[in-house]
């Protein structure tokens, strides 16, 4: 018997071999079960993946990014001023920082956030379960924000015209992620008693409240203010346990930079 | 001469698919679109015509790659020795047919690839490369291109039918 194939088995399920070394392999396989089976099972292992379903992006991904079929800079002021006027809740970094550094809206809210008001909604929505899930995790998506931080998973998101509120909850535990759109934290509006720090090199505000520090922070061009227990923890950690070493504002400013650089704008 | 956007709209279904079967999930594959485009964006002045999905394909796993060494993952993990016969003497073979792999598990198997054995089988089985293509995308010899595929595929016969 001639020596068994070992890999050239995958090789010859993929139609890879030549002529001849086809035809060795054949010859083998005519006096070898153990081959016939392996390359048997090979093949079955193929067809899983190749099996495989095309996969979608979450509604909307493209066409965030495309807008205007047409060419050069003009439509770069075409996407700024359709996302200006639609209003668009995309993945806020990208399309936030293409509008901002355009100069098409240097208008956009500068300030501090009712953080009050926002302590009474993470009160009352943090433990009111999302009527669509689905739609939950895609809307998080299109916002650039992660299915989970650490052990919390999302629970809901909740869009108020240029705000959107993400809840995750771990338990009992809530955490609330208020996420501003092409808002500027003014830091001497906020109030007093409040503590700078800086996360992963970036300035964070820590405001008292009734319901514990509120963390307070710019990322790109949109605020952002957590509240809950972990809020610091979730600032400063892994997002995701399964991309370690990469931080909540690493996932939300890291994606909208590349694009940026490729409008010339970065 | 296609524009990023034409391709961003032609194949970003192709783009999203090889880039979520990579990544192994939604975030991450986002993610890797949009440095896909942009890497497009710069480099479709030295495209030469040809397959354009086998150039995307080649651009998504290089970006691919190039994100798992810089989370500092090990880009080779240890992979235990195999046993030389992968289906035992007495299997059953029509309850080997019988058995159904869902996708979601299949997908499972794969996400769990160490990214070197992922990306050779991905690139072959769900992008349809042949092994020159793959070889020359990854910038490793075809002789690794076969090991690599078939210890992934291995790989994934021992996590479904364990």
């Amino acid at each position: 018997m001639t020596p068994h194939p070992g890999d050239l088995l995958s090789a010859y399920a993929d139609g890879e071999l030549s002529a001849l070394e086809r035809a060795a392999i054949d010859d083998h396989l005519g006096t070898c079960l153990t081959c016939r089976r392996e390359l048997a099972a090979t093949t079955e292992a193929k067809s899983w993946v190749t099996g495989l379903p095309e996969v979608l992006p979450p509604f909307g991904f493209y066409e965030r990014m495309l807008l205007d079929p047409s060419g050069g800079r003009a439509r770069r002021r075409t996407w700024a001023t359709r996302i200006g006027v639609a209003g668009l809740a995309a993945t806020a970094s990208i399309w936030l920082g293409v509008l901002a550094l355009s100069g098409l809206d240097s208008q956009h809210p500068s300030g501090v956030p009712a953080l009050n008001s926002l302590v009474s909604l993470h009160d009352q929505t943090s433990h009111v379960p999302a009527t669509d899930e689905e739609a939950a995790l895609d809307r998080a998506a299109r916002l650039g924000l992660p299915s989970s931080i650490g052990d919390y998973a999302l629970a809901d998101v909740i869009s108020r015209g240029r705000s959107d509120q993400a809840v995750y909850l771990e338990g009992n535990d809530a955490l609330s992620m208020f996420l501003y759109q092409r808002y500027e934290i003014d830091p001497s509006e906020l109030p007093d008693g409040t503590e700078y720090r800086t996360f992963d090199g970036r300035p964070v505000w820590i405001v008292p409240s009734s319901d514990g520090p509120m963390l307070v922070t710019q990322i790109g061009p949109n605020a952002l203010v957590m509240i809950g227990s972990d809020a610091q923890s979730a600032m400063a950690g892994d997002v995701d346990p399964h991309t370690p070493g990469r931080s909540l504002g690493d996932r939300l400013e890291g994606a909208g930079e590349g694009l940026l650089q490729a409008f010339g704008m970065g | 001469m296609p524009t990023w956007e034409d391709i961003a709209r032609d194949h970003g279904r192709f783009l999203y698919t090889v880039a979520y079967r990579l990544t192994g999930n939604h975030d991450d594959a986002q993610d890797l679109v949009q440095e896909v485009l942009l890497r497009v964006r710069r480099g479709l002045a030295t495209f030469t015509p040809g397959s354009l999905e086998g150039w995307l394909s080649r651009i998504t796993t290089n970006a691919f790659l190039d994100d798992v060494r810089k989370r500092k993952r090990r880009p080779l993990e240890v992979v235990p020795d195999l046993p030389e016969a992968l289906v035992g003497v007495d299997a059953d073979p029509e309850a080997a047919l019988a058995a159904q792999r869902l996708p979601d598990d299949v997908h499972d198997a794969l996400r769990a690839l160490p990214p070197d054995f992922r990306a050779p089988l991905v690139l072959c089985d769900v992008v349809g490369l042949d092994y020159a293509e793959i070889a020359s995308a990854l910038d490793i010899p075809p002789g690794t291109v076969r090991s690599r595929i078939h210890r992934g595929r291995a790989l994934l016969r021992k996590a479904l039918t364990a």
